[in-house]
């Protein structure tokens, strides 16, 4: 997707603080003034609601810079949620304001309304109660969930219950269990879209040709260990994710000994698969053969395609393009149904989990 | 032409009411009449359409004078901005104290009435059980007799509490009135939006073609309160909600859909093509009660950052109720246009936002052509809006730009305020002028009133038969019950979010 224009009006951008009854009323008259002050043809569009939730204020402040980025590809009402974990309060705090853009030459603004809610941990109860009135009728309600607890949250089913499409935006290294079980319990009642499944599109481009043709065929047959390791425990997640893919791509089962965790594969011949926390971050697959098929992440860069064995080749690093989460996010927002490779993926990454466990 | 008539009136813009009239409010102070009447009529008055000789008449229980009434009133009044013609508006009122249940405190106010001209309209705004009270002694007192000019009566819902007393109060009302000066009023037929949908599809020849069951697979009407029962926990338990807004409004809605096109614009063709839409609709028989309808209770929940009481820990409310407060039904109107077409009707107390609206949802194109894209293909929805945005929209889906093959449903929206430039006249302004005027369209005539309530009562026999303890439970804030979404999941529909 080409880069979002970067002439951007943020109005208002601290916001007007209101009352939640009063927020649709705001909002209403928010319009008119935004036009009366700035002089400028303004054009309300909205195409979606998101709604946003923060547990750490970092995040919060650099999403902000997303939604701006994202106003002008996918206007809509955004709900920008900060729950302080830190704080007991349960008082809610909310403001209106507005993100707008000038896509082209003319003096034609495109704003999208932005409400910003925030509360203490004790607020959390409010929250489900404050942003579902505020949904535009009959557009969809994608929720972004940037902190893993929020799934187990009851306070938050009834929003979950009127979304279309969940989208995780988290790493996480404690509570993998609860949150790979959160995480697919959530996919069997609505669509779920994942940030890290986008950016990890580098290493899977990178996997695939591994194993065209009739050498990959061959390669593939041959698989007898599998093992995937990653740098950063904040990162776990995606080693499960990514071994989840492969397994469910090749159609291996999981066997049922779980003292010695192994694959099956359709002529019963076993693989061993391994997930680790060492540098470089890799994924590797040996062979029968003693060939060594790996892909190595280095320097955060560049990926490396390694073909080792009886027929050595070296593949020149690949420079890898890490997209900005806006423009992940974009992705995920073109489409309110969960891709069928990624809950497959999902569904094996927790079944690995629940056999092998932590990362260590 | 008719010698009665005054030709200068006819085709004249303005529908200003001319003769002179007296407008006497029984219940002159309750929240009704401070609420909604009195501005409805300060607005009339600011804008000339009332009679110049007119006069209003408040009666009720409580002592006070004519000034301390007027004083109550100018409070109301005075923040409606409306200029400064409070003054003058307020000379015309008066007030007159009595007991409902007394004939000479009727006999009084015919003494009060003989001052003013012959014209009467008398409005009803007290609870129902005074309804006989006052009728009787309007009748003992010759109040309804005509009297060189015109009497009319307007008659607050609900009418009736089930199918048997409804036919009863019917019955009682005309030993006193003929049928065609008795004005039910259901406020929800004043609205510009309500009347909107017979010209929407009567006046633009692309709708109707397509508004029957070859074109349109449901329709959705929905009528969202963010309201408890405020208060009224007592009053709620005897009614539910079925009572309180499907029986009239939601009924009245969906005939307004429904109905064929009458031969004429008169109020007893149109009554007689809704009357024709609630005689089609397919009886519920008692069996099939629980899979066409839900009904739940609010829960205790968060609403606009407060935790607010579930219905059964409001005031005046039995902790065992079953009373509902949510309800949910599926009808068919058994007839040519419609007939295999369901209507989903769905009403509720403390659900997110206060919304009403209808959303005809039409057919799937006959084939996907779209490949892989086909799934994002969502069918056409029209909706009007009838609160609080009162308005018109049409979903329809269009290519994302791009080199793609992306769609996605956008919308084309017509509203009110911005498309005119004023806001839509309040109902009661609409429904008090056209009672003044003696236009009975946008009311209810007894028929219509009783066949609803026949499509009720095999609903209310069975819950009544059934009490369910506890009724299901919806949170606070939330679109009612699974239950409800079970109900159109069933045949693979959903809900409209809103």
């Amino acid at each position: 997707m080409e880069k979002i224009v970067t002439k951007i009006n943020t109005t208002y951008a601290d916001g007007i603080p209101v009352e939640l009854p009063d927020i649709e009323n705001r909002l209403r008259s928010f319009w008119l003034n935004i036009a009366r002050d700035s002089g400028k043809t303004v054009m309300r569009a909205s195409t979606m609601n998101l709604i946003v939730i923060h547990s750490e204020r970092e995040k919060y402040d650099n999403y902000q810079k997303i939604l701006i980025d994202l106003s002008g590809h996918h206007p809509g009402r955004i709900v920008h949620v900060f729950i302080d974990y830190g704080s007991q309060s349960d008082k809610v705090f909310a403001a209106v304001s507005a993100l707008c853009k000038m896509p082209g030459s003319d003096d034609r603004q495109i704003c999208c309304e932005q409400v910003v809610i925030k509360t203490g941990s004790s607020g959390e109860k409010h929250i489900s109660g404050a942003v579902i009135p505020l949904m535009l009728p009959a557009l969809p309600v994608y929720v972004v969930l940037t902190d893993p607890r929020f799934m187990r949250s009851k306070a938050l089913n009834s929003l979950y219950e009127i979304t279309d499409k969940v989208i995780f935006d988290f790493f996480f290294k404690n509570n993998l269990q609860s949150a790979f079980k959160n995480m697919v319990k959530l996919s069997h009642g609505t669509a779920v879209g994942d940030i890290v499944w986008s950016y990890l599109s580098a290493w899977r481009d990178a996997i695939v040709p591994l194993f065209d043709g009739a050498a990959g065929k061959k390669y593939r047959d041959g698989i007898r260990k599998l093992k995937i390791s990653c740098t950063d425990p904040n990162e776990c997640y995606w080693v499960y994710l990514m071994a989840g893919w492969i397994i469910s791509r090749f159609g291996w089962r999981f066997n049922a000994d779980q003292n010695n965790f192994t694959l099956k594969r359709e002529k019963n011949s076993s693989i061993e698969l391994s997930v680790a926390r060492e540098k470089p971050a890799a994924i590797k697959f040996e062979t029968y053969e003693n060939i060594s098929l790996s892909s190595v992440l280095e320097d955060d860069r560049f990926i490396s395609l390694i073909r080792q064995g009886n027929s050595i080749l070296f593949e020149q690093p690949k420079s890898i393009h890490r997209p900005d989460v806006s423009l992940l996010l974009c992705d995920e927002l073109d489409d309110t149904s969960t891709l069928p490779v990624y809950r497959e993926s999902l569904i094996a990454a927790s079944k690995i989990y629940e056999v092998i466990g932590e990362i260590y | 032409m008719n010698g009665d008539k005054n030709p200068l009136r006819e085709l004249t813009p303005s529908r200003s009411a001319s003769d002179s009239a007296t407008l006497v409010i029984f219940g002159a102070t309750g929240d009704l009449t401070a609420r909604k009447l009195m501005p409805a009529l300060y607005s009339l008055f600011c804008q000339d359409l009332l009679p110049g000789d007119f006069k209003i008449v408040g009666f009720a229980r409580r002592p006070k004078t004519s000034e301390i009434f007027r004083n109550e009133i100018a409070s109301y009044l005075q923040n409606l901005n409306k200029g400064s013609r409070l003054d003058s508006f307020l000379s015309a009122v008066h007030y007159h104290r009595g007991d409902y249940t007394l004939a000479e405190s009727h006999v009084g106010l015919k003494k009060k009435l003989e001052k003013f001209g012959h014209n009467r309209l008398f409005y009803l705004a007290t609870p129902p059980s005074q309804y006989e009270s006052i009728i009787t002694n309007l009748g003992t007192a010759q109040l309804a007799a005509t009297a060189g000019g015109w009497i009319r009566v307007i008659i607050e819902k609900p009418f009736g509490h089930d199918v048997k007393r409804s036919g009863e109060l019917n019955r009682f009302i005309a030993r006193v009135f003929n049928e065609n000066q008795i004005y039910r009023i259901d406020h929800y037929l004043g609205k510009e939006t309500v009347q909107n949908i017979l010209v929407f599809r009567l006046a633009n020849g692309i709708f109707e073609p397509i508004w029957n069951r070859r074109y349109v697979d449901h329709v959705q009407i929905t009528v969202a309160e963010k309201v408890g029962v405020e208060g009224r926990g007592r009053f709620f338990e005897e009614t539910g909600i079925l009572r309180d807004i499907v029986q009239n409004h939601m009924l009245q809605l969906l005939c307004l859909t429904a109905m064929e096109p009458p031969s004429t614009f008169d109020a007893n063709a149109v009554r007689d093509e809704k009357v024709k839409v609630l005689q089609s609709i397919r009886a519920i028989e008692i069996d099939q009660v629980e899979n066409t309808t839900v009904r739940a209770q609010y829960a205790a929940g968060s609403m606009d950052g407060i935790m607010k009481k579930g219905y059964l820990q409001e005031e005046g409310v039995d902790p065992l109720s079953s009373t509902e407060t949510f309800t949910a039904l599926q009808l068919y109107p058994d007839n040519w246009r419609w007939a295999g077409v369901p209507f989903y009707l769905r009403t509720g107390k403390r659900l997110p936002k206060r919304v009403t609206e209808i959303s005809i949802y039409f057919k799937d194109a006959p084939l996907k052509i779209f490949g892989k894209r086909a799934d994002d293909v969502k069918p056409n929805v029209l909706t009007l809006n009838i609160q609080p945005d009162e308005g018109i929209s049409l979903r329809f889906d269009s290519k994302v730009p791009g080199q793609g093959g992306k769609i996605r449903p956008v919308t084309m929206d017509f509203r009110y305020g911005t498309s005119f430039g004023v806001d839509p006249p309040d109902a009661y302004e609409r429904l008090l002028l056209d009672a003044l005027l003696g236009d009975s369209t946008l009311f209810t005539r007894a028929d219509e009133s009783e066949n609803a309530w026949r499509i009720i009562q095999p609903i209310l026999d069975y819950w009544q038969n059934y009490k369910k303890k506890p009724l299901p439970q919806y949170n606070i804030g939330t679109w009612g019950p699974a239950e409800a979404a079970k109900l159109l999941k069933r045949s693979g529909r959903r809900w409209r979010r809103l």
